[in-house]
C-alpha cells in the first residue's frame, strides 16, 4: 500500500506571498503544525511549519548552528514578543522559509524541497511514511515527481483514521 | 626534539633517487594541496606521511620519533578539559557580567567582550574561544539592535592577539614551547606584557572606526540589563569542579619547570582528573557515554593533521633540505641575529596571514633549530623563537583566512545572516595586523637585540 491511497488530497494551503500574519491565523484556525506553500500552478515550494514562526521569535543567536544551546538567562516579556511578531509579520512565507533554510542544519531522510523538508511521492510504501512521521514529521507533503506539483497531504492523523477503519 | 629525535636511520630511496629532491618533492606537493583546501587538510598531511616512508626517505620508527607527542597530548588534553567546562556554562557567565558591568554601553560591551576573548584565548585555544563568545555576542547585539560586525572583527583580533600570550593560547606556541624547551612562565614572562601592550594599541583604531558610533536605545539596553547571568551555570557542581581542575593545571603548567613535568602530561592528567570527578557518582553505562562525549569531541582532524605534518617536517629535515635552507637564509641575513630574527618576524607575519601557521611553524621550528651553530648554541636562538611565536600568531590577524578561529566566527556570522568578506575584513584588519607586528618588532629589537 502507498501514501497515495490514504493521503489528505485537499489539504489547506499557502500561497508563495502569503505573509507571516495569515500564516498564523491558518494555523491557529485548523490547529495545523505545518501547511504547504504551493505557487499559482499548485507546484510546491515548502512546508510552512509552526516552528518556523516560533523560530522568528527567538534570537538568532539561538537558532543558528553552532549557536547558544540555552537563553535560561534571557527574561523577555510577552510585549517584548509581541512586538517582534509585529515586526515580522508583514514577511512573506517565503522568504521566512529562506531565512530558516539558510540557518538549517542538514536533515538526512528521504526526498529534499530546497530547506529541510522532507516530502514523499505518491508511490512511497506506507511503511516508509509511518517512518518518516515517526521520526518527528507531523505531516508529510506528497509531491509529484516530474511535474513538482502537491498532490496531498499526509499527517498521522491520515494514518490512525484508516487504521480504525474511519475513512 | 624534531631533527635530533629523528635518529640514526640513514634514508635509502627507492631507485637509488637523491632523498633530498624526494623529501622536497613531497613536501612541496603537501603543502600546496593543503593550501588549496581541495581535500581535507589531515587526508593530505598523512598521505605526505606515508610518502615520506614509502619512499624510504624515513622508515617507522624514525617517522614516529619525528612526531612530537608532546604537542598532541598537551592539545588533546586542553581539548576535553574545555570539552566538559563549557557543558556548565560559566562562559556565558562571563560574558553577560561583564556586558552589564559596563551597563550595557554599545562600546563598553565591545571593550569587556575583547578583552574576554583575548583572556581565554591565552588559557584555552582560540577556535573554542570565539566558538562560545560569538553566539553571546549576536545575541546581545540583536537585544541592543546594534550591527554585530564590530564585535566579531574584533573578538577575532582578539582571540589571536590573546593566544599569542602563553604557551597554551595558540598551537604554533605548544609547538614552539615543545621543541626548543620552553615553559609556560617563558611565554608569559617574554610575550605578556607585549601582548597588552598590542591590545591597548589595537583597541584605538577600533574606537575611532567604530566604537564612537555605536549606540543603543535606554529600552535595549534595559533588556540586556534583565539577563540573568546566575541563570547561565547550568550545573553549579560541575562549575565548581572544572574551575578546581584550570586552575590545578595552569598552576601545574607555571610549576612545570620545578615538577620536571612536560605540559602534555599535565593537560592530559587534569582532563582525567576532571572525567574522574565528572563521572564519580554515574553509573558504569552513563560513564561510557559521557566519556565518549567527551573524547568525541576532541578535534581529531587537528591532532592527525599534526601527526601527518610532523612526518613530512621530520622528511625533509632528515634529508638534510632544512640544514641547507637554514645557510642560504643566514646568508641573506649576513649571520646577524638581529636582522635574522626581524625576517623570521615579517616572514612569519605575512606567511601566517595567508597560509594556516600551524605548517609553518611546524617547517620554521627544525630551520631554526639548525641556525644554532651560527648563533652560538640553542640559547642565542632565545629572539628567533619569540620573533616566530609573534609573527605567526599576530600573523593570523591579516586575513580571514588567516587563522581558524577567523573562519569559525566568519562562517557564524554568515550563518546569522551578517557574512563577513574577504575583502573589506583585510582591508581593516590587514594594517591593523602589520601595526602589531611593528609593535612586537620594536619590542623584540629593545629586549633582546639591542
Amino acid at each position: 500500500m502507498s501514501v497515495e491511497l490514504i493521503m489528505n488530497r485537499r489539504p489547506v494551503t499557502l500561497q508563495a506571498t502569503d505573509t507571516v500574519a495569515g500564516a498564523l491565523e491558518l494555523l491557529l484556525k485548523h490547529r495545523y503544525r505545518s501547511i504547504p506553500i504551493v505557487d499559482a500552478d499548485r507546484k510546491f515550494i515548502g512546508l510552512f511549519e509552526a516552528r518556523h514562526l516560533l523560530g522568528l521569535l527567538l534570537p538568532k543567536a539561538a537558532t543558528v548552528p553552532g549557536g547558544l544551546t540555552d537563553l535560561t538567562y534571557v527574561h523577555d516579556s510577552i510585549e517584548d514578543l509581541r512586538l517582534r511578531l509585529r515586526e515580522v509579520s508583514g514577511l512573506s512565507v517565503r522568504e521566512c522559509l529562506e531565512n530558516h533554510a539558510e540557518a538549517a542544519p542538514e536533515s538526512s531522510s528521504a526526498e529534499k524541497a530546497d530547506d529541510d523538508t522532507v516530502l514523499v511521492r505518491p508511490g512511497t510504501p506506507l511503511t516508509e511514511t509511518l517512518l518518516l512521521l515517526y521520526r518527528g514529521r507531523c505531516s508529510l507533503p506528497v509531491v509529484d515527481a516530474e511535474s513538482g506539483r502537491l498532490l496531498g497531504v499526509v499527517s498521522y492523523w491520515e494514518v490512525f483514521r484508516r487504521l480504525a477503519g474511519k475513512d | 626534539m624534531h631533527g635530533a629525535l629523528t635518529g640514526q636511520w640513514i634514508p635509502r630511496v627507492i631507485f637509488g633517487w637523491d632523498p633530498l629532491w624526494v623529501s622536497g618533492a613531497v613536501f612541496v606537493v603537501t603543502y600546496a594541496v593543503i593550501i588549496s583546501e581541495r581535500i581535507n587538510r589531515a587526508i593530505v598531511a598523512l598521505l605526505g606521511a606515508g610518502l615520506m616512508i614509502f619512499s624510504g626517505v624515513l622508515n617507522q620508527q624514525a617517522a614516529v620519533r619525528g612526531v612530537d607527542f608532546n604537542t598532541l597530548g598537551l592539545l588533546a588534553g586542553m581539548m576535553v578539559i574545555v570539552a566538559i567546562t563549557r557543558r556548565c556554562g560559566v562562559f556565558q557567565y562571563v560574558a553577560i557580567w561583564s556586558a552589564k558591568k559596563v551597563r550595557a554601553e554599545p562600546w563598553g560591551i565591545l571593550l569587556m567582550f575583547s578583552l574576554v576573548t583575548a583572556f581565554f584565548s591565552a588559557f584555552l585555544d582560540n577556535v573554542t574561544t570565539v566558538l562560545l563568545i560569538a553566539p553571546v555576542t549576536l545575541l546581545i547585539t540583536e537585544e541592543l539592535k546594534v550591527n554585530p560586525y564590530p564585535y566579531l572583527f574584533s573578538e577575532i583580533l582578539f582571540s589571536n592577539i590573546g593566544g599569542t600570550a602563553t604557551l597554551i593560547g595558540d598551537p604554533p606556541n605548544i609547538m614552539i614551547g615543545s621543541a626548543a624547551h620552553l615553559n609556560f612562565m617563558d611565554f608569559v614572562v617574554n610575550l605578556a606584557p607585549i601582548v597588552l601592550v598590542i591590545m591597548v594599541a589595537t583597541l584605538v583604531p577600533i574606537y575611532v572606526i567604530y566604537g564612537r558610533r555605536l549606540h543603543a536605545t535606554e529600552e535595549a539596553r534595559g533588556r540586556v540589563m534583565h539577563f540573568d547571568e546566575r541563570e547561565a551555570i547550568t550545573d553549579t557542581r560541575l562549575l565548581k569542579q572544572s574551575l578546581f581542575v584550570l586552575a590545578l593545571v595552569i598552576l601545574g603548567f607555571m610549576l612545570a619547570h620545578v615538577l620536571r613535568v612536560e605540559p602534555a602530561t599535565i593537560a592530559m592528567f587534569g582532563a582525567s582528573l576532571l572525567l574522574l570527578l565528572d563521572n564519580w557518582p554515574r553509573k558504569a553505562e552513563e560513564q561510557s557515554r559521557q566519556v565518549h562525549r567527551a573524547f568525541g569531541e576532541v578535534e581529531w582532524v587537528t591532532i592527525f593533521f599534526f601527526v601527518g605534518l610532523f612526518i613530512v617536517v621530520a622528511g625533509i629535515d632528515r634529508s638534510g633540505i632544512l640544514k641547507i635552507l637554514a645557510h642560504h637564509v643566514l646568508d641573506l641575513t649576513g649571520d646577524s641575529l638581529p636582522v635574522t630574527a626581524m625576517a623570521v618576524m615579517w616572514v612569519s607575519a605575512i606567511a601566517s596571514s595567508i597560509v594556516d601557521n600551524i605548517p609553518f611553524v611546524a617547517t620554521m621550528i627544525p630551520l631554526v633549530k639548525n641556525m644554532g651553530p651560527t648563533f652560538g648554541g640553542p640559547d642565542a636562538l632565545l629572539p628567533l623563537w619569540w620573533a616566530l611565536a609573534l609573527g605567526a600568531c599576530l600573523g593570523g590577524n591579516g586575513t580571514i583566512i588567516g587563522a581558524s578561529a577567523n573562519l569559525i566566527v566568519a562562517g557564524f556570522s554568515e550563518r546569522a545572516g551578517h557574512p563577513i568578506r574577504f575583502v573589506p575584513f583585510l582591508l581593516q584588519a590587514f594594517p591593523l595586523m602589520l601595526f602589531s607586528v611593528a609593535i612586537a618588532s620594536l619590542y623584540l629589537y629593545l629586549r633582546y637585540l639591542s
